[in-house]
């Protein structure tokens, strides 16, 4: 379990802008293990979104070297799950979740069983044959989430997924996660967001990022006992995690602001 | 001593019966709408036929609609000076909207997908477009007499014309604007080249597209009831500037409530077409089927 899956080394991103060129990323060092949940948590505007579209081969990098080591060439390398749900408007709920299965030419009656399995487990059954505007945001979301898992990718990379939703139904998302999660064996996860209390509450491991440009600033285990559920947010050990990590980010936060009331 | 059990089920027999007259009561309130929306035209002609009637209005300019409905009996009974029945006005009309649209759309509708997909296509065609668009596409009509001759050909071309610009424009627009995170996705999960265009690029589109071909339609109508005002002797056009001529002012009505007739027949056909194609575009009916 602790063999690197995602090696990052001296990773920079550069944007240019009128303005002139902007660092979004400088020197990105992570190790990210096979099978750990990472989170990475930062202010906004830290280049998290972006870091998370570099390892989806989405964006490129400007400098340093991404290593991921793969281990199945039939499966997908990695699947996103998007903060904006980006599911297809003109795909019912089971075909949205066969997305991935059938660009991959996975055959019809395979991939629809599989979809339909991953709609059973994400509780969308009945909205098999419902369009996405019939659905509610943590519906959306959950197709999203059916359809990455049901693509199989040995990287599931989520960005803010659930940063869109109220917080009830954010709390049930999270829970359904990490219990799908756990039944698929345990992918590597990279998993963006700006809720210290998500990260701490899914991730083996979370990493801080720094603002303009976005550097690690620190990486905290999270040695809570799996599997987990919103409960754990009552324990002691709990709280001092969050208030350890909360300390180390508000100075962060403070310098974003900072840097924003400079920059007005 | 009624049970838990028979307390409930009365409970809920109380529940589904307040329900139920809640849906009834729903279910006339559309009827009502519904009947308002129908009965609106017929209120309107019998208030046009009695202020007539009663010469308020002036029965020469607004014949009542009884005595149009009759001169469209006879219209389509009896032959006029070029030989031409009612109906044979509307099919000749028809027939060029129809060629001129598929003429005019086609090429447009390809033209805007590759404008709006390859950038390189954009830029060599977006300033010839600029400077052609805003050429208001009738007064083509007499550069396409010189070419074409008074034949059906040169009205026919300029109906394409402007369908060509109205589908090339919403079209493009429609691919340029899909969501860029969808691709992104649709990328993430495998789609190459062609799938992406096929299972994302054009569904995308539709929409827009739909937009295109409303907009042509109707500008169709326009730009043949305007060409068959000029040097023809056959259409719905002809026929209501032929009547302007000789005053037969009946006559021209009945070409007016023709093109309205066709105009909402096409939207209508085109809405349905529509609806069947992007079920998902449509309103929300009901969250579980």
């Amino acid at each position: 379990m602790t063999a690197p899956k995602i090696e990052l080394r001296g990773l920079g991103k550069i944007y240019p802008t009128p303005q002139g060129d902007v660092d979004a990323l400088v020197d990105i060092n992570l190790t990210v293990n096979d099978g750990e949940f990472l989170c990475i948590v930062g202010p906004s505007g830290c280049g998290k979104s972006t870091l998370l579209r570099i390892l989806a081969g989405i964006y490129e990098e400007t400098s340093g070297e991404i290593i991921v080591h793969k281990a199945d060439i039939d499966r997908p390398l990695n699947s996103v799950v998007f903060q904006e749900y980006a599911i297809f408007p003109w795909r019912t709920t089971l075909d949205n979740i066969a997305f991935g299965l059938e660009m991959r030419g996975v055959p019809k009656p395979n991939r629809m069983a599989i979809a339909r399995a991953y709609m059973e487990k994400v509780g969308l059954t009945r909205f098999a044959d419902n369009y996405p505007n019939q659905l509610s945001g943590g519906m959306k979301q959950r197709v999203a989430l059916a359809r990455a898992m049901a693509n199989d990718p040995e990287i599931l990379l989520m960005d803010e997924p659930f940063g869109a939703l109220d917080a009830q139904t954010r709390e049930v998302m999270q829970e359904e996660l990490l219990r799908i999660w756990e039944e698929d064996g345990g992918k590597t996860v990279v998993y963006i967001t700006h809720s210290i209390d998500e990260a701490v509450m899914l991730g083996d491991r979370v990493v801080i990022m720094t603002a303009h440009p976005g550097r690690i600033k620190s990486i905290h285990p999270i040695d809570l006992p799996r599997p987990r559920t919103q409960q754990i947010r009552g324990t002691a050990e709990y709280a001092h995690i969050a208030q350890v990590i909360r300390e180390d980010l508000s100075e962060e936060v403070d310098k974003a602001q900072a840097m924003e009331r400079l920059e007005s | 001593m009624a049970t838990t059990g028979e307390t409930l089920q009365a409970t809920a027999e109380e529940v589904i019966r307040k329900h139920e007259t809640k849906r009834t009561r729903l279910f006339y309130k559309d009827a009502f709408y519904k009947l308002l929306s129908l009965i609106s035209p017929f209120v309107l002609l019998a208030i046009w036929e009695i202020v007539v009637r009663t010469e308020i209005l002036n029965p020469i300019f607004f014949p009542p609609p009884t005595e149009i409905f009759k001169t469209m009996i006879e219209m389509v009974q009896e032959p006029d000076a070029g030989g031409f029945l009612l109906q044979d006005h509307i099919a000749i009309s028809l027939r060029r909207v129809i060629l001129g649209f598929l003429l005019g759309t086609i090429p447009g509708l390809i033209l805007g997908l590759l404008i709006g997909w390859f950038r390189s296509v954009r830029a060599f065609f977006d300033p010839i477009i600029a400077a052609t668009y805003p050429i208001p596409k009738i007064s083509l009509l007499p550069l396409m007499l010189v070419i074409f001759g008074f034949g059906e050909t040169s009205k026919i071309v300029t109906v394409a014309i402007a369908g060509f610009f109205l589908v090339l424009i919403s079209t493009a627009a429609g691919v340029t604007q899909i969501d860029h995170v969808l691709i992104q996705a649709a990328e993430n999960y495998g789609a190459k080249r062609s799938k992406l265009f096929t299972k994302v690029i054009l569904p995308a589109t539709l929409p827009s597209i739909f937009t295109g071909l409303r907009l042509s339609l109707g500008i169709s109508l326009l730009i043949v009831v305007a060409a068959e005002f000029i040097n023809t002797n056959s259409g719905i056009g002809f026929l209501i500037w032929s009547s302007w001529q000789v005053l037969a002012v009946k006559k021209m009505y009945a070409g007016l409530i023709v093109i309205a007739a066709l105009g909402l027949f096409f939207t209508s056909g085109l809405e349905r077409i529509g609806r069947f194609l992007m079920p998902w575009a449509g309103d929300i009916q009901s969250r579980t089927k």
